[in-house]
């Protein structure tokens, strides 16, 4: 199991990643929009300076260094909005998946009749946009 | 749902308020005792205490209760389980009730545990993993001080009943007494967040707003305050409340520091909610008791008006509590921010406001008596931080430019929150001159020189320009926070203190029970009672098993041979 | 049994059957050391032919080794009473004579050290005369003992029997074998509790035999011989709820009716001070009772081994099966409101 990689990042992926962690760092120290901007461009002319680097050495041990500084820097109290994953309000409400709606009894479902009369053919018209655009299933994957 | 139980605490708060006024005026006090089961000799009573301070205490949460219950019906209206939450506020005011009125302390103990437990469930309200852990948190937390009460109960069997009132003035010294005072201060230290038990109060605002500002700003918190105010004649000249002296006013002074740190609104009130319950607990151990149940009213007025208002912000924020998204609300929505403002300089203590009455007459008691230098600057210097927190949340909130997003829906028109917020500021403004025109029948003697005098204000000056200064931020201002990082991590995550109770404690204990398990249960306890005893069976069956498999002809043989053996012993 | 002898129109064995019933009750009856003897020669006499069928290779062999062994001892037996009469003009207990009685008693009984024979023997034998080998040829062996033994001897004997009972029977696979070695186990208690008296002897050696009937019964009537039979999973519920139940009075579980003798042995034990041999019986019983619940588990829980080609389907005979439930469970507690 320890031997199937689970996705392979390239280089410019990472630094991305790491110049995107690093704004929403800024972020949480600079509150004030404008100081924000100003510290913002400073940092980008910070990335800006190696963005030229052929070497693929120094390339890594600049990546490094960069996330090295990051996490000796970052914010004890980082800022995120509430629904997103390490807000105060994640996963308050969660919404039941589509396919619940499929295991109504059928006297709960005569109590919305037109929905459910369009369902079933709007779940034919579903399956056959994605059969348009990505073609028909594998023979072999239809059954376990 | 709401409006009924609306009513019904409002009512229940006008019959408090009128009783109150009768029995402090006439200086009554009445003891119930109703006798459920008497048998032989062993008898069940059940006990209650109405005097005036109960009466006035119970006022205070009803009305609070009515307000937040009120409260609730616009700002959880798009809650399915509404009337779930209803009921167990109603249950939490119960339980509230009952802890205030009762004389012993099995009602207490009901109370106290009733009140822990629908902490607990009111905290995980919301069930995501965020309310899960603090709810985790708070009900263990509280767990301790529901066991140091058990245990209390168990020593007090020795003087024969629970009603603890009538111990108080003839058993001072005594080896037992000296081991309830000990288990009661540790219930009411637990109960009250102060200092080994801080970190539940901060992770407890996972909880619905509402439940928060009758909760964790009034109600629950204060019962540890409560319950010492009623031990207050045992405990007064013991050792213990020097040690909790010294923890309180070290929970003020870090929760001061904490406040100024903290980006999240609801952390920022709770961690001055913790500020001034280190305040109440300090003066209660420096032998005032009356003073500090003063404090502890006005303080649950002003700040339930804080925490509503909190809740509108957040309402209006859609749901983000960060204060570094807000900002410039003063112009947008003006009724909300002046309760807030309102209840935000009543807690610094601003004149004639409702905290100013008990605030300032704390500061001058400390200032009057001789206490020791550490005593005295602690508690000047949680003065000037609780205006420099506040300040600094002023500036945040009401004053700079909103941070959000380009498009937003501040509304001011929401009248039913405005309704129970604006029962709540007439309250804060009047509570504090009404309730020392009540309780202290004469006022305290306090004759202090000019400058000391004037002490407070010059803290609170120093803290209002050092919180106006701080949150001003120009485009060359470097964060102080990034140049020392170190210090600034450790003052921001209350001393790491809740790192101690939560990963501390379960990582010992997992770690270690990890050992036993690898090495008992699935070691020598296998060899030498599980498989291993198998074994040794299965081997001595296998062994027995070839002695079985023989000839039928030795079988006879041998039953000779032992006949001729013993044939031989018998003839000689 | 009698209803199958009666079945078979087998008159013969209906005689042999009664002569064996009279034997038994000849040898404890009389009142010379040669009346046993008598009674147990005719025991041994009578019993043959119940057993033997020509038709079959295997029982005859069965009924031959079992001639050739009780022969043996009753040779033993005549002989150390004749010693006795002649040596020993008195009567003492506890000397060598009774030593020598003593162990004849004890191999015709099959108890150990001379049970050799004895899983042999009942693996050769249908479950009736299992069940006829099992309880009523032990009685008179018994009464026999009581009558003049030696104390030392016989606990030792009882620590043997114990010990082998319980350890032997881990191996089996056979029913009929299991039974046999459980039978050892139960011999000890019976010893013992012959020892003290011959009343408590009765008490136990009745709701043994009891138990021992509905087990064997039920096991006739599904005509099982080895335990890889047991694994017949559309058994019907309540035969495998009897076969639980009986199993685990066997062994002893306390609201069973198995309880109920052994609990009166361990009182008496304790009273007379057998501590450690206490905790032998607890100990074996306890290896007795791993391998009963060996046997029934896989008709109880909710996994269990299922064979894939040898599903028949079982009728049940409901009224003996739940009135045997129904005993085993409720018998300990009813006892208490008969004789209160």
């Amino acid at each position: 199991m320890a031997q199937i990689p689970l996705g392979v990042k390239t280089h410019a992926q990472k630094v991305c990643s790491l110049y995107k962690r690093a704004l929403r760092n800024l972020e949480a120290y600079y509150d004030r929009r404008h100081v924000y901007r100003y510290q913002a461009v400073l940092l980008r002319e910070r990335f800006d300076k190696h963005a030229k680097e052929t070497n693929m050495i120094k390339a890594n041990e600049l990546l490094k260094e960069g996330e090295e500084e990051l996490f000796l820097k970052q914010h004890p109290i980082p800022k995120y909005f509430a629904t997103s994953p390490g807000g105060v309000a994640h996963e308050r409400v969660v919404t039941p998946p589509d396919w619940v709606l499929d295991y109504w009894h059928p006297l709960e479902k005569a109590q919305y009749p037109e929905y459910f009369k369009k369902r079933e053919q709007r779940k034919k018209e579903f399956v056959a946009m994605w059969e348009k655009e990505y073609g028909k299933p594998d023979e072999k994957d239809k059954h376990h | 749902m709401c409006f009924n139980s609306f009513f019904f605490l409002f009512f229940f708060m006008l019959i408090n308020f009128f009783f109150f006024v009768y029995f402090i005026m006439n200086g009554l006090s009445v003891f119930f005792e109703w006798e459920i089961i008497s048998f032989n000799s062993m008898s069940i009573v059940m006990s209650i205490l109405l005097d005036w301070m109960s009466l006035l205490f119970m006022m205070f949460v009803s009305l609070i209760s009515s307000v937040v219950i009120f409260y609730s019906k616009s700002y959880m209206n798009s809650e399915l389980n509404l009337n779930r939450l209803i009921i167990l506020v109603l249950m939490f005011v119960f339980s509230m009730v009952l802890l205030i009125i009762s004389p012993n302390l099995i009602s207490i103990l009901l109370g106290w545990d009733g009140l822990g437990l629908i902490s607990y469930c009111l905290v995980i309200y919301y069930q995501n993993l965020k309310s899960y852990n603090a709810g985790m948190l708070t009900a263990l937390s509280n767990r301790i001080g529901d066991v140091m009460i058990l245990m209390v109960i168990c020593w007090i069997m020795n003087y024969g009943s629970w009603n603890y009132i009538f111990y108080f003035d003839f058993m001072k010294n005594d080896y037992v007494m000296f081991i309830i005072s000990f288990m009661i201060i540790i219930a009411a230290m637990t109960k009250s967040a102060q200092i080994p038990f801080s970190s539940w109060l901060p992770a407890a605002m996972a909880a619905p707003t509402p439940v928060s500002a009758l909760v964790h700003s009034s109600t629950l918190v204060t019962a540890g305050v409560y319950l010492l105010i009623r031990f207050n004649y045992l405990l007064i000249d013991m050792f213990f409340f020097k040690v909790l002296l010294f923890l309180s006013i070290l929970t003020m002074f870090m929760s001061g520091i904490s406040a100024n740190y903290e980006f999240d609104l609801k952390k920022i009130i709770a961690l001055s909610t913790l500020s001034q319950l280190g305040l109440m607990m300090s003066i209660l151990s420096l032998g005032f008791p009356d003073i500090a149940f003063f404090h502890l009213l006005t303080h649950a007025m002003f700040k339930a008006l804080l925490f509503m208002c909190a809740g509108v912000i957040i309402h209006m924020m859609n749901d983000i509590q960060d204060i570094r998204y807000m900002g410039g609300l003063s112009l947008y929505i003006p009724l909300t921010s002046l309760c807030l403002n309102i209840s935000n300089l009543s807690l610094c203590g601003i004149p004639f406001l409702s905290g100013f009455y008990s605030k300032d007459l704390i500061l001058e008691m400390v200032s009057f008596n001789s206490f020791n230098l550490m005593v005295f600057i602690l508690f000047y210097l949680s003065t000037g931080l609780t205006v420099f927190y506040t300040f600094r949340l002023i500036m945040y909130v009401m004053i700079s430019d909103f941070n959000l997003m380009m498009i937003y829906n501040l509304y001011d028109e929401d009248y039913i929150m405005l309704n129970s917020m604006f029962v709540l500021l007439f309250m804060s403004l009047l509570s504090g001159s009404f309730l020392s025109w009540f309780i202290f029948f004469y006022p305290y003697m306090i004759y202090l020189p000019f400058n000391l005098k004037l002490m407070v204000i010059y803290v609170s000056i120093l803290g209002s320009i050092l919180g106006f200064m701080v949150s001003n931020m120009g485009i060359y201002s470097l964060n102080k926070l990034l140049l020392s990082y170190n210090l600034s991590s450790f003052l921001c995550l209350m001393w790491f203190m809740p790192n101690l109770s939560t990963y501390g404690l379960s990582y010992i204990y997992l770690n270690f029970s990890q050992i036993l398990f690898k090495n008992i249960d699935m070691g020598w306890s296998e060899i030498y009672s599980g498989k291993g005893i198998f074994n040794i069976l299965k081997n001595y069956s296998v062994f027995y098993n070839i002695y079985q498999m023989n000839n039928f002809k030795i079988y006879l043989f041998s039953f000779i041979l032992w006949f001729m053996i013993l044939f031989i012993f018998f003839f000689i | 049994m009698f209803f199958f002898i009666l079945i078979n129109n087998n008159s013969n064995k209906m005689f042999f059957l009664f002569i064996m019933f009279f034997s038994t009750l000849i040898s404890i009856s009389s009142n010379s050391w040669f009346g046993c003897w008598i009674g147990l020669e005719i025991n041994l006499l009578s019993f043959i032919p119940l057993i033997s069928n020509s038709k079959n290779l295997l029982s005859v062999e069965t009924s031959l080794k079992y001639f050739l062994t009780q022969s043996l001892a009753s040779i033993n037996f005549l002989f150390m009473i004749l010693i006795k009469f002649s040596l020993l003009k008195n009567f003492n207990m506890n000397n060598i004579i009774s030593i020598m009685m003593n162990s004849s008693l004890l191999m015709k009984m099959g108890s150990a050290p001379f049970h050799f024979w004895f899983p042999n023997i009942v693996e050769g034998l249908s479950w009736m005369n299992n069940f006829m080998l099992m309880t009523w040829q032990k009685i008179s062996p018994m009464i026999l003992l009581s009558y003049y033994f030696n104390k030392n001897f016989l606990i030792f004997m009882i620590i043997m029997n114990l010990i082998i009972g319980s350890l032997g029977g881990l191996n089996q696979t056979s029913l009929r074998k299991l039974l046999a070695f459980s039978s050892i186990n139960n011999l000890g208690w019976m010893i013992f509790s012959i020892m003290i008296s011959e009343n408590l002897w009765l008490f136990y050696f009745l709701i043994y035999s009891m138990m021992i009937f509905m087990m064997i019964s039920l096991f006739f009537l599904m005509n099982m011989y080895f335990m890889n039979q047991l694994f017949i999973n559309n058994m019907n519920f309540f035969i495998k709820l009897n076969l639980l139940i009986n199993f685990l009075s066997l062994g002893g579980l306390p609201p069973f009716m198995g309880f109920m003798p052994k609990w009166i042995i361990i009182k008496f034990l304790l009273i007379n001070k057998f501590y450690f041999l206490t905790f032998i019986f607890m100990m074996t019983s306890l290896i007795i009772i791993y391998y009963y619940i060996r046997i029934i588990y896989s008709s109880f829980m909710f996994n269990y081994f299922k064979m894939k080609w040898m599903n028949l389907l079982m009728k049940n005979n409901m009224l003996l099966i739940n009135l045997s439930s129904f005993i085993s469970i409720s018998s300990m507690i009813l006892s208490t409101f008969i004789f209160m």
